[in-house]
């Protein structure tokens, strides 16, 4: 397990480190994995405590079977969307060297959101379901996309600055029309809007689930396949450029891939928060800045931080249950600034601080 | 290191040509009409006032900067919008300034310049370690090799990029200030390890504002003045060129230490 000791010092990544890091992290993954779905409070006479579904989930016809169907597909809704949200945040912070950057900085979020409450305020649902909301949000997202990138780039660059300028100044255009919107919106269209934008993942279906799995596999893939791209960023676009690097592909196709991927996140969970800032952060301060390693491994590192902050917004308040981008967000918060006062952490998050 | 190294040029075939070579940035002409050659085995120091435009010639040189007018080739092609793959195992280039994010350790920010040469997932190979880590020993680096490039000092962190540069096994090689930063033996080696890599057949252009060290080392030397070249040729001719005396506002003067070398200093 050398693999996880805090490089201080990193050292040079090789197959083995890299195999034995990612293969230990896919281990306990699946772990937590296959736990979550048998894991469950229930309340009876005596109050309310944690209980795992019997072997008598695995009978078709039982009571618990029926449990476990209902709990699995929001287990792998859990695992798609933290991993693309944990890998398009190290993506992100890489092409713009920039530790802020993730999908609610870049206007992404918002811009999605105020698709989504554009879409319940003209009764989208109504005729396409909730599933039209979150195709409403995708929507929104790449919209924001081409915005924030007609406005960033200049001839044949994407400056880092620019881009984050363009998506803060996006992200706040959207937030205020959303506002607007919900202000003239009646009480139930504004309380569904609101509960859209906390995130969640519970009445998932198997189908979401299933047009999701592509497009961020197939996502998440692309990122990796440009993580040696990523790592010669880091000292720049020019130096990028002279070791090889074909740098305004580079950010370009990470951008937009990881855009699409927090789209369809989105569109899948709502927005959900913080996964894509402090996973990338805490996962460069544990395995060092290597994107190699760090990319998939903030993909497995988002899909467990959202798995288990799922199945405590599930448990804690059961019967009732709470919505998991807020869960994300009350953990997430405390634990960055966890990583950020411990001393021997930040100077490994991002270099000199 | 060696075996890497192509002779580039033919005493024919200048390796790198500027014709009438122009650059504007943000619609301010920058440089304007640049003519020069520089040949393999050329060590050419590139003086000149700030802001005369040492460091957008050598971008342009590297590709990263459109021309306005005129035309720049390096072995035969044009660097603007050349792949900057293939460039890269031709061309390396040292920027002035390089912030690093990330704790990225020195011997792996040194092979970095490994990329154009590797391929699949990138894990440094033997030829890559020894590439290397023949670069950082020349650099003087290889002490530090674990240790993180962002808690270097000044100096460290420019001999770490020229190695990072060096183990490209590139034959042009553009430094920045390759001596900024440096103390005077480091600076001196850095120049006889870059002499060196000309006498086996790369060229190289260095932007410099030690006159002495361009005295010493280089074969040429080019002059600057707001944005034209103003002299070129022979090092000690140039640096007491009127037009160079003009361009500084200081005239600089080249003599003879009792040991019979020559040396440079500003008047």
């Amino acid at each position: 397990m050398s693999g996880f000791v805090s490089s201080a010092t990193p050292t040079r990544l090789t197959a083995q480190r890299l195999a034995t890091v990612l293969g230990s992290a896919t281990l306990l993954l699946a772990l937590l994995a296959v736990l979550a779905p048998l894991l469950g409070v229930t309340a009876d006479a005596h109050g309310r405590h944690l209980s795992l579904l019997s072997t008598a989930a695995f009978d078709p016809s039982s009571t618990e079977n029926a449990i476990l169907w209902v709990r699995i597909p929001r287990v792998l809704a859990c695992l798609l969307v933290g991993a693309a949200l944990g890998a398009s945040g190290a993506g992100l912070q890489a092409i713009l060297r920039n530790p802020l950057a993730e999908p609610f900085t870049l206007g992404i979020s918002s811009g999605s959101a105020l698709a989504a409450v554009i879409a319940i305020r003209i009764g989208v649902e109504t005729w396409l379901g909730a599933a039209g909301v979150g195709f409403a949000a995708l929507l929104g997202a790449g919209a924001t996309l081409l915005v924030v990138w007609r406005l960033a780039r200049t001839e044949q660059r994407l400056p880092a600055a620019t881009l984050v300028l363009a998506g803060v100044t996006v992200s706040m255009f959207c937030s205020a029309a959303s506002v607007l919107i919900q202000y003239t919106s009646d009480f139930s269209e504004v309380s569904r809007m609101l509960r859209w934008m906390m995130g969640g993942l519970e009445s998932m279906r198997l189908s979401t689930v299933g047009w999701a799995a592509a497009p961020i596999v197939v996502g998440i893939a692309t990122l990796i396949a440009f993580t040696r791209e990523l790592n010669a960023l880091a000292a720049g676009e020019e130096a990028a450029a002279s070791v090889g690097v074909a740098v305004a592909r580079t950010q370009s196709v990470v951008f937009i891939v990881a855009s699409l991927l927090v789209g369809v996140s989105i569109a899948v969970a709502g927005p959900i928060g913080f996964v894509g800032l402090i996973v990338p952060h805490a996962i460069r301060g544990t395995v060092g800045p290597d994107h190699r390693l760090l990319v998939p491994a903030s993909a497995l590192g988002g899909a467990a931080l959202l798995l288990i902050c799922d199945s405590l917004a599930r448990m804690v308040a059961a019967p009732a249950q709470l919505p998991a981008g807020a869960v994300t967000a009350v953990l997430g918060g405390p634990f960055f600034i966890f990583i950020l006062v411990g001393h021997k952490w930040r100077a490994n998050l991002w270099g000199r601080s | 290191m060696a075996t890497e190294q192509a002779k580039v040029g033919t005493a024919q075939a200048p390796a790198i040509t500027l014709r009438g070579a122009s650059v504007a940035l943000s619609r301010r002409t920058i440089i304007a009409g640049i003519d020069a050659d520089a040949h393999a085995g050329n060590l050419v120091a590139i003086i000149g006032p700030n802001g005369s435009g040492k460091s957008t010639l050598l971008r342009a040189i590297a590709g990263l900067l459109p021309l306005a007018g005129g035309n720049i080739e390096v072995l035969g092609r044009a660097p603007f919008g050349a792949a900057r793959r293939s460039l890269a195992r031709q061309l390396c280039y040292l920027p002035q300034q390089t912030e690093l994010a990330f704790g990225f350790s020195v011997e792996e920010v040194v092979l970095l310049g490994r990329y154009a040469q590797q391929r699949g997932a990138g894990f440094a190979d033997t030829a890559d370690v020894a590439a290397a880590h023949e670069a950082m020993t020349r650099c003087d680096v290889t002490h530090l090799a674990a240790r993180r490039f962002d808690q270097l000092s000044g100096g460290e962190a420019r001999r770490v990029l020229l190695a990072q540069a060096l183990c490209q096994a590139a034959t042009c090689l553009l430094l920045d200030e390759p001596t900024a930063a440096i103390d005077p033996a480091h600076a001196r080696s850095v120049m006889q390890l870059v002499r060196a890599q000309c006498e086996r057949g790369a060229v190289a252009l260095l932007v410099t504002h030690d006159v002495d060290l361009a005295l010493r080392y280089a074969t040429h030397v080019w002059a600057l003045d707001g944005g034209a070249l103003v002299a070129q040729g022979e090092p000690a001719t140039v640096l007491q060129d009127p037009a160079v005396t003009k361009a500084f506002g200081i005239a600089i003067h080249v003599g003879q230490l009792p040991s019979g070398q020559a040396f440079a200093v500003p008047a």
